[in-house]
């Protein structure tokens, strides 16, 4: 079974000032699978998944060229950008938590969009911090400063209080990469059911990561999407000799 | 966003005034004889139209204002620097952030109190060695005025050097060179830059320095000939002058405010080349040269310098506060605080009101136009490509807090209190020291947003939570410990200054204020007044004392902030 695309992206070119660090990217994600992004270092994994929340807007002097839709809509036409971000959430390589309670955290942007009531923020505190698989760990300081959190119970806070913004897309830059392996596999199994819901992007170092957990997998390199696939068909038959070359360390 | 152009409006319209001012009266002088008259003897019925009956050449004001910031820049500039390479490389490391620490504070104190401690104990020394027994003069105001710019070297040099690679001196060390060689032929050089940054910033200090020069110069319009003879400079002239000043002397007064404008502007041009250029230059130049002949060579001898002058540091300055304390104390009784004015100087109590007034309405005024002013450059532009716009402002916010008081004082008393119409009062000095006090504000909030993490800011537009909300409600409080640090600085810059507050408020000694609108004085003009002008000495150093202990217990509290600040931050993080 095929799901949906939902985002969909076309001849993609990306420039911070002179330098060139995406060129044509053509892909077609699916909804509600995990896909993975792998490539060396610097070959612009980062750089493309800021391109869909348009966090790149943000950098001075970065051009961009080509088409990114979400749900058929043009995500560069004219459309506001606090709402694209809220329908595609993002957790960052390092836990960026807030200075402020474990619960403020959460409730910082809702409070933000509207959503006023105590009952409410109450309700959504608690639902996205049981998603983020952190409830039973944190339900006794919701309201004690964030940063007193393990570094791993801080990006699972992070990943809360992107789900708390209710969005249908996540995108995750190497989310365990700066944890340790017991909250990396803690991590690793949030994806798997945050998929349940979610259309999750998933940037990683980690190719076992990338095999264990995704459905489809792209390899990036010099800002070029050279493979893209089912994760077990790439794997097993890798078509692009550069990749080849990668998966077996070559590199 | 029309915040940030207020400083852009504000130092525009300073040098309309100062240009348009004085065009006429310069044009009616003539102006060559106006800048290389060899005289100045006012006469305030001369008008723009007819005969002149004064002479307004300001030739020997300037060369007195050079020669005065010169001597400044060579007591000061040299203790200073020796102290501040004292600190970063032969004290102790246990001691050295005491001392450092002190130094700040005093850098702190109001310049008048520098001045009035030059004028108490300074010159009756310095009448000593006078072959005339008259003291005033620019040896006395090159002392006292560079006693005021050490901190300010001091700190500046002791950061360079202490910014300095730390491969350059285990380089040096490896080849076998001791430790003071090291340091003085090696490292020293390579802050070259930084420490005539520091000197420049400084000189530029110096120039300025209005009431002071005031108390110590003499006052007499001649060439500084000998360092015991009274002199007059630019500043010191208009403070003296402005009171009363007829058509056309109001315009010279303003065309030498133009002429130090300059001056001070070059100085500051000056400072930022220095302070940016990227080239490093070294061994080149005289100066470079004179050091590697003089100091490099002898580094022993330079070494005992250092001691010596971070012992003088510490001693002269520590004695400033001492003694202005001890002379204070007995005078202040309850009838000096609280007492009502009764025709007499027995009571500060009116000041005490103003000071209070002013504080309260100058802040009101300027910090929200300069927080705005930073969050616009901060938070609105930078991240977009740096605009002209952007370099405009923040150009202007820098030349706007260089400038001398004595300049925006001027600006005040004929705009905010003439033109508009408010007359001197506290009212119009709260609006002239706003001008001064809105750029240190827009820089230190700039300066406290910064140091707010960016992955804040990262993290909150990634929730799509907006501009403002991120801004007001997460980096805000974030950057709390800044901003108080920012309120500070900004209460005791105001507390400090007296030449514009002098001009604007009229500078009267008398019953408590009725309203803005009342005249007045603040606790630091009222030094000023009641030291200088009619000679009641223990009132002004029980003033001064008054004005020391806000000024150190202002410092120390921001400093308390900040190390508590800090020591919470590193215990959530371990
Ligand atoms: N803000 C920026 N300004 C200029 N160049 C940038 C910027 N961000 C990234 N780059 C450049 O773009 C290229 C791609 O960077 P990107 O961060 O996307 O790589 P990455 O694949 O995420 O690398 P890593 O695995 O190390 O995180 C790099 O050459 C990088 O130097
Ligand atoms: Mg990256």
């Amino acid at each position: 079974m095929a799901n949906r695309t939902i985002i969909k992206v076309e001849g993609l070119n990306l420039f911070y000032e002179e330098l060139q660090a995406l060129s044509n990217v053509n892909l077609d994600i699916a909804e509600k699978e995990i896909t993975a992004f792998i490539g060396p270092s610097g070959c612009g994994k980062t750089t493309f998944l800021k391109c869909i929340n348009r966090m790149n807007d943000l950098v001075p002097g970065c051009v961009i060229e080509g088409k990114i839709s979400i749900n058929d809509v043009d995500i560069y036409g004219n459309i506001n950008v606090d709402m694209l971000r809220r329908t595609v959430g993002m957790v960052f390589q390092k836990p960026n938590v807030f200075p402020m309670s474990v619960y403020d955290n959460i409730a910082f942007a809702p409070r933000g969009h509207g959503t006023r009531k105590k009952a409410d923020l109450d309700a959504l505190v608690i639902d996205s911090l049981t998603r983020a698989g952190l409830f039973q760990e944190v339900k006794d300081r919701l309201h004690k400063p964030a940063d007193e959190l393990s570094r791993g119970q801080q990006q699972r806070l992070c990943i809360a209080r992107a789900l708390a913004i209710g969005p249908e897309i996540i995108l995750m830059d190497e989310p365990t990469s700066a944890l340790d392996p017991i909250s990396a596999e803690i991590i690793e199994g949030l994806c798997r059911e945050l998929k349940e819901n979610y259309t999750v992007l998933l940037v990683t170092h980690n190719m076992q990561q990338a095999a264990r957990v995704s459905d489809k997998t792209a390899f990036f390199l010099l800002g070029q999407c050279l493979e893209f696939g089912e994760t077990s068909q790439v794997f097993s038959h890798p078509q692009n000799e550069e990749f080849q070359k990668y998966i077996s360390g070559k590199f | 966003m029309t915040a940030a152009f207020f400083s852009v409006v504000t130092i525009a319209s300073i040098f309309v005034f100062l240009t348009s001012g004085s065009f006429m009266a310069i044009r009616k002088i003539g102006f060559l004889e106006f800048i290389f008259g060899p005289a100045w003897n006012s006469n305030p019925s001369d008008t723009l139209v007819g005969e002149i009956a004064g002479s307004y050449g300001i030739l020997p004001l300037i060369v007195s204002t050079f020669a005065s910031a010169i001597g400044a820049l060579i007591v000061g500039g040299v203790i200073g620097f020796f102290t501040g390479v004292y600190l970063a490389r032969f004290c102790s490391k246990k001691t050295s952030p005491y001392i450092s620490q002190l130094i700040n504070l005093l850098a702190a104190i109001p310049s008048i109190v520098y001045g009035y401690f030059g004028m108490m104990i300074v010159l009756p020394l310095l009448s000593y060695l006078s072959p005339t027994g008259e003291s005033t003069g620019t040896l006395a105001l090159s002392i006292v005025l560079g006693l005021m710019i050490v901190p300010t070297v001091t700190a500046l040099t002791k950061s360079s050097l202490e910014n300095v690679d730390e491969s350059l001196y285990e380089c040096a060390a490896a080849l076998g060179l001791s430790h003071d060689k090291a340091v003085f032929a090696i490292e020293v050089p390579s802050v070259q830059r930084g420490v005539m940054a520091a000197l420049l910033l400084g000189v530029g200090r110096a120039l300025g320095e209005t009431l002071t020069s005031v108390m110590l110069a003499g006052n007499k319009v001649n060439y500084p000939t000998s360092l015991f003879r009274s002199i007059r400079t630019i500043p010191g002239n208009v403070a003296l002058e402005i009171d009363g000043a007829g058509e056309l002397q109001l315009g010279a007064l303003i065309g030498s405010a133009l002429v130090l404008f300059v001056l001070v502007l070059v100085v500051f041009g000056m400072y930022n080349i220095v302070k940016n250029s990227k080239k490093k230059q070294q061994g080149q130049g005289i100066f470079a040269k004179l050091w590697a002949n003089t100091v490099a060579r002898f580094t022993k001898a330079s070494k005992v310098v250092s001691i010596v002058s971070t012992g003088i540091t510490i001693f002269v300055l520590s004695s400033i506060v001492v003694l202005i304390l001890l002379n204070g104390a007995p005078n202040l009784g309850r009838q000096f605080l609280t007492g009502t004015y009764s025709g007499g100087y027995d009571t500060i109590a009116a000041p005490i009101v103003t000071t209070m007034m002013y504080v309260l309405l100058t802040a009101l005024v300027s910090f929200p136009i300069g927080v705005c002013t930073a969050i616009y450059l901060t938070e609105y532009t930078s991240r977009q490509k740096k605009g002209r716009i952007t370099t405009l402002i923040e150009i202007a916010i820098d030349t706007l807090s260089g400038i001398p008081s004595v300049i925006v004082g001027l600006f005040g008393v004929v705009v905010f209190a003439d033109i508009l119409g408010i007359g001197t009062s506290i009212l119009a000095g709260c609006l002239t020291i706003s001008l001064m006090i809105i750029p240190l504000t827009s820089r230190a909030t700039q300066e406290a947003l910064r140091l707010v993490p960016e992955s804040y800011r990262e993290g909150a537009y990634a929730l799509g939570v907006g501009k403002a909300r991120t801004t007001f409600e997460l980096l805000f409080p974030s950057a709390i410990p800044g901003l108080l640090t920012m309120v500070i600085l900004a209460v005791g810059r105001m507390l400090s200054d007296s030449a514009a507050v002098m001009f604007t408020m009229g500078g009267v000694l008398g019953p408590l204020p009725t309203g803005y609108l009342s005249q007045g004085s603040t606790l630091s003009t009222a030094i000023y007044v009641l030291g200088y002008q009619h000679e009641y000495y223990g009132e002004a150093y029980a003033t001064a004392s008054i004005l020391i202990i806000i000024v150190l217990s202002l410092n120390l509290l921001s400093t308390f902030i900040l190390n508590r600040f800090r020591r919470s931050s590193r215990l959530r993080k371990a």
